[in-house]
């Protein structure tokens, strides 16, 4: 009986450790900036990206979009590190943006996605007051 | 471009791991099972190294396609110096040395096959082989990841190797059999059989080995199995991978029963079962190439669906069958759309009817092809329902597209533009072929060899279905509709193994293959039937 249950269980982890995966793709964000820190209308304001794995950092482009739907390539900060990428927005108006990057993953795969913002009046209270 | 990307993505990938195996467990198979030395058979030895020739330069093609495909979609968006930037990313420094390697193993495999017995140039061989499978290791995620990267690296190498050393050695096993089929008296057929199934049941401990540590890492929750698109690949693997297991089991126990002598299963069940064997574990390869387009659970990234979302996307529900007019979607298509727009009701609707109608033919077609195990002449032409759904399929993927004969558009064109367009068109393609050969297979019996065309397409479109516009970040929605077609695909597979099995072997275990694969394209049917994109109910007009 032992060994029948036994036998069972091999074939069970068997089953589950061979759907285990063979390769694994795409960087994605784990944690943004944007989601700690409220942007402020009118102020620059950096923003930093940090993905899951390790990225080509020659093939990155982030682009802001506006409320209207017009685009802005922005400029990666250089001191990005293989795993995050920095920008700076410029000062901007009160309302829904978008922030769109396009990464290329150490493992070959590009990810696309976009970020969505709002940036708040400059005279509205923080979060922490 | 990205979406098309994607999906090439994914056969090559499946057509690497192939081929990887082919050349890798070609030599394992060589070395472990013929045992190359005075006392070998050449004929077998020849064989089986040119195989592994033909492996070795599909892979150094299939890894060059992969790295040109890559090219491409980068000059998509970085523009014309995209090839100089990508050849000083690790991705195309690994890709090009397996490419390299592999080329080289296949001139190898070549100049081995004019001395099979030469213990150097096995040497060489073995040696190439290996450097193929380590330079694995910097083309997985692995290589990009910020922590236990040596590690995750080491287990999806050594998972590789043994996939590769299982589903070579089958692959050998079946090309194998023609001959020893022809000269049962010089070549052993038993006493191979039972080498590689020494071979097979040490790569499965080493695939269990490497594989529990690697689910561990990259799930990590029963959350991330059941709502991600990557747990939902996983746990269709495990499902084919079980259904691999019980042939192999089957297998094994014939092997054993060949060693005693008058035990025929050897001969008339063991090779047959290991050819639907092989149809399996390939399947599993695309699979798993297809995974690789998805970010593991343990990183958090995506919406997550719920135990019970998911049961709401299989139970069973009533068809839709009201849809919106071609008139309505072509105007709907026109309109600009915010980039945060939601989907429409409109949108969900013709989605919906496209899904259940589909169903409800597979359910028609599946009633007769269990009425014709009575064997009423009527039942027979079930397969003539494809025909009608391929027509189906066609008309209402012009219609959502504004193609002929629904607007100007060309269909070649949108096709080759839009990558869930040429999918939907090559699914129309396939299930036109599918009936066709299918009804001319069972209604002529002297076109019986037409037969084997139903799996090999059907296996095809199972494929298609698992690899299907995986997008990484799959909102809700996305997963909710996924999951469905990631379902129906190993259904598909199943399918396909089922009529092989019913087609190779006699009865009983012909026939319960032929039931079982009656059985897929039924459960198939109803999860079109019960289709309802995302679990959003749509109220009527």
């Amino acid at each position: 009986m032992a060994r029948r249950l036994w036998t069972h269980a091999c074939w069970s982890a068997a089953v589950v450790a061979l759907s285990a995966t063979l390769a694994f793709g795409h960087a994605v964000v784990q944690k943004a900036s944007l989601d700690e820190e409220t942007v402020r209308a009118n102020e620059a304001t950096r923003v930093t990206l940090t993905f899951n794995s390790r990225i080509e950092s020659g093939f990155t482009k982030v682009v802001l979009v506006s409320p209207h739907g017009e685009e802005r390539p922005l400029e990666i900060d250089p001191a990005s590190t293989p795993a995050t990428v920095s920008v700076q927005l410029p000062p901007l108006v009160a309302g829904s943006y978008g922030l769109r990057y396009k990464v290329l993953a150490v493992d070959g795969h590009v990810t696309e996605n976009m970020l969505r913002f709002t940036v708040a009046p400059a005279d509205s209270p923080s979060p922490t007051q | 471009m990205q979406g098309f990307a994607d999906f090439v993505d994914s056969l090559l990938g499946g057509a690497i791991l192939v081929a990887l195996s082919i050349a890798v467990g070609g030599v394992v198979w060589g070395l472990a099972v013929l045992r190359p030395g005075p006392s070998a058979e050449p004929r077998l030895l020849r064989r089986a190294v040119s195989l592994m020739a033909l492996g070795a330069a599909a892979l150094a093609l299939a890894q060059a396609a992969l790295l040109a495909v890559k090219v491409l979609l980068l000059t998509d968006y970085v523009g014309p110096d995209a090839f100089a930037r990508f050849t000083a990313t690790l991705q195309f420094r690994a890709g090009a040395a397996r490419a390299s390697v592999a080329a080289v193993l296949a001139a190898a495999a070549l100049s081995l096959r004019a001395r099979p017995t030469s213990g150097r140039r096995w040497a060489v061989v073995t040696l190439l082989a290996a450097v193929v499978t380590l330079t694995g290791a910097w083309l997985v995620h692995a290589a990009g990841r910020l922590e236990t990267r040596a590690t995750l690296m080491t287990l999806t190498v050594l998972h590789q190797l043994a996939a590769a050393v299982w589903v070579g050695g089958l692959i050998q096993l079946v090309a194998l059999w023609p001959l020893a089929r022809r000269d049962p008296g010089t070549i052993a057929w038993p006493a191979l059989v039972a080498r590689f199934s020494t071979v097979a049941m040490l790569a499965l401990l080493t695939l269990l080995a490497a594989g529990l540590p690697l689910v561990w890492l990259y799930v990590g929750s029963f959350e991330g199995f059941i709502g991600t698109g990557y747990g939902s690949l996983v746990l269709t693997k495990a499902g084919l991978m079980g259904v691999a297991l019980a042939l192999a089991a089957l297998n094994l126990r014939a092997a054993r029963e060949g060693r005693t002598a008058g035990s025929g299963t050897v001969r008339r069940r063991l090779p047959y079962v290991a050819e639907v064997e092989m149809i399996l574990l390939v399947s599993l390869l695309f699979v798993a190439a297809s995974l690789s387009s998805q970010p593991p659970p343990i990183d958090g990234a995506g919406e997550r669906a719920t135990w019970s979302e998911l049961v709401e996307v299989f139970r069973p529900k009533w068809p839709s069958l009201r849809t919106p007019s071609v008139a309505a979607k072509v105007a709907a298509a026109t309109q600009p759309v915010a980039f945060d727009a939601e989907r429409t009701n409109l949108a969900y609707s013709w989605s919906n009817f496209s899904h259940n109608v589909p169903g409800l033919f597979l359910l028609g077609m599946s009633v007769l092809a269990l009425a014709a195990w009575r064997r009423p002449a009527w039942a027979r032409h079930w397969p003539l329902g494809l025909v009608g759904l391929a027509v189906f399929i066609f008309l209402r993927t012009s219609a959502s597209e504004g193609t002929w004969p629904f607007g100007p558009i060309g269909v070649l064109e949108n096709a080759l533009a839009n990558t869930e367009a040429l999918q939907h068109r090559i699914g129309a393609a396939l299930a036109l072929a599918l009936g066709l050969f299918e009804w001319r297979a069972r209604s002529a019996p002297e076109a019986r060899k037409l037969a084997y065309v139903f799996p090999v397409l059907a296996a095809a479109g199972g494929l298609l279905l698992l690899t299907h516009s995986h997008t990484p970040f799959e909102p809700k929605s996305d997963y909710l509709i996924q999951v469905t077609h990631t379902v129906m695909g190993a259904l598909a597979v199943l399918m396909a193994c089922g009529r092989w099995l019913e087609l190779r072997v006699g009865a009983p275990l012909g026939r319960v293959g032929g039931a079982a694969s009656t059985v897929a394209m039924l459960l198939l049917a109803l999860v079109l039937v019960f289709y309802r994109e995302a679990n959003v109910i749509v109220p009527l007009e």
